[in-house]
């Protein structure tokens, strides 16, 4: 049991020192079990939801989305002492790369669940409760209005184009030219869309193809206006 | 002659920057779990506005995975019957269990569970 007095302690602590305290279960059960607490109260919420939206739909809703969560913080305290706070002290920086540690424990699992058979549902994803999450905002890597012409573009994909799309891009390394959706997923898909892991590719390849040109109209439109005036 | 192999399935094969793309739109929709830092910001506000449900309001018993177990038939493990007895025993108890048997408990769901990826894990990861 955390007592109070341990629980007050931590509360100012970093994360880089909440997930020390929490390697130390066997020395200091009462410290590991504090730290555990703060550490979860701080980024439960956050995680929740960013699984939820990304993940909820392909897993079967909320409750998966909870179960993905829960596991994700029990790997995190059984491998608190991998992680690598790379020499930074800022608590705020601190906390979005333990965010983004946690978000790659997420996906990790949530692969391997796909990759367990968990069925991929089939209804269109628009519908699902999920889609309720307020959407964040763009990311500052990318051009903004490039990444909503994309947003565009997706939105008249098909279902099962999007579908193959969303679950085709948890794999996406920006820095490999050829990766592969192990074939289990594949077949768990390709079983959901009532199609052949072959077709998978020809609708991933069209569904990229449907982007592109609905891409390049954009641009033509654009263009077009720029010389009318 | 070889014959020729089927293109690969991973979203990069044609077109690396269009697959870029696609990967920025589908993290501005929330559809990829944020995995950098920068990600993590851009995401954190929309979070905040998200309600937890009851599974995850209490962080002792989601590290002791008790609400799991309660409401997910487990899978067969290989049994210790003192393990079991207890089991049996905390199921009439209204599903009190002494901290050591919850440890084994969750050592042996793990055991299971990376048995079962390697079981799965196939030549092309």
């Amino acid at each position: 049991m955390t007592s109070d007095g341990t629980r007050a302690e931590l509360a100012g602590e970093t994360d880089a020192d909440l997930l020390v305290y929490m390697t130390m279960g066997r020395d200091d059960p009462a410290a590991a079990s504090a730290a555990w607490e703060a550490f979860y109260r701080r980024h439960v919420r956050y995680l929740y939801a960013v699984c939820l939206r990304a993940y909820g739909g392909m897993l079967g809703g909320p409750d998966a989305a909870g179960d993905l969560v829960a596991e994700t913080f029990r790997r995190a305290y059984e491998h608190a002492g991998t992680f690598d706070a790379g020499g930074i002290a800022d608590a705020d920086r601190l906390r979005r790369r333990v965010r983004a540690w946690l978000g790659r424990i997420a996906q990790r699992l949530f692969q391997s669940a796909l990759r367990g058979g968990r069925r991929l549902p089939t209804v269109r994803l628009a519908q699902e409760k999920w889609q309720d999450v307020a959407a964040p905002p763009a990311p500052s890597g990318g051009d903004p209005q490039r990444v909503a012409q994309v947003r565009e573009a997706l939105g008249s994909l098909s279902p099962r184009e999007q579908m193959v799309i969303r679950v085709t891009f948890q794999w996406y390394q920006a820095d490999r030219a050829h990766q592969r959706l192990p074939n289990d997923v594949a077949a768990d898909l390709a079983a959901a869309l009532h199609t052949t892991p072959e077709n998978l590719r020809q609708i991933r390849r069209r569904a990229l193809k449907k982007i592109k040109a609905y891409l390049g109209r954009l641009a033509e439109g654009a263009a077009n206006r720029s010389e009318a005036r | 002659m070889k014959s020729r192999r089927p293109p690969p399935a991973g979203p990069n094969a044609d077109d690396p920057q269009l697959a870029a793309d696609v990967h920025d739109a589908l993290r501005s929709l929330g559809w990829v779990v944020p995995l950098c830092e920068p990600e993590a910001l851009a995401a954190e506000d929309a979070a905040a506005e998200v309600e937890l449900p009851e599974s995850l309001s209490d962080p002792q018993a989601v590290l002791a995975g008790t609400w799991v177990t309660a409401r997910t038939p487990a899978p067969p493990l290989p049994g210790d019957p003192g393990i079991d007895a207890t089991l049996a025993r905390a199921a009439r108890e209204a599903g009190h269990l002494a901290p050591d048997v919850e440890q084994a408990m969750r050592r042996d769901r793990q055991a299971a569970e990376r048995q079962r990826e390697d079981d799965r894990q196939g030549p092309q990861t």
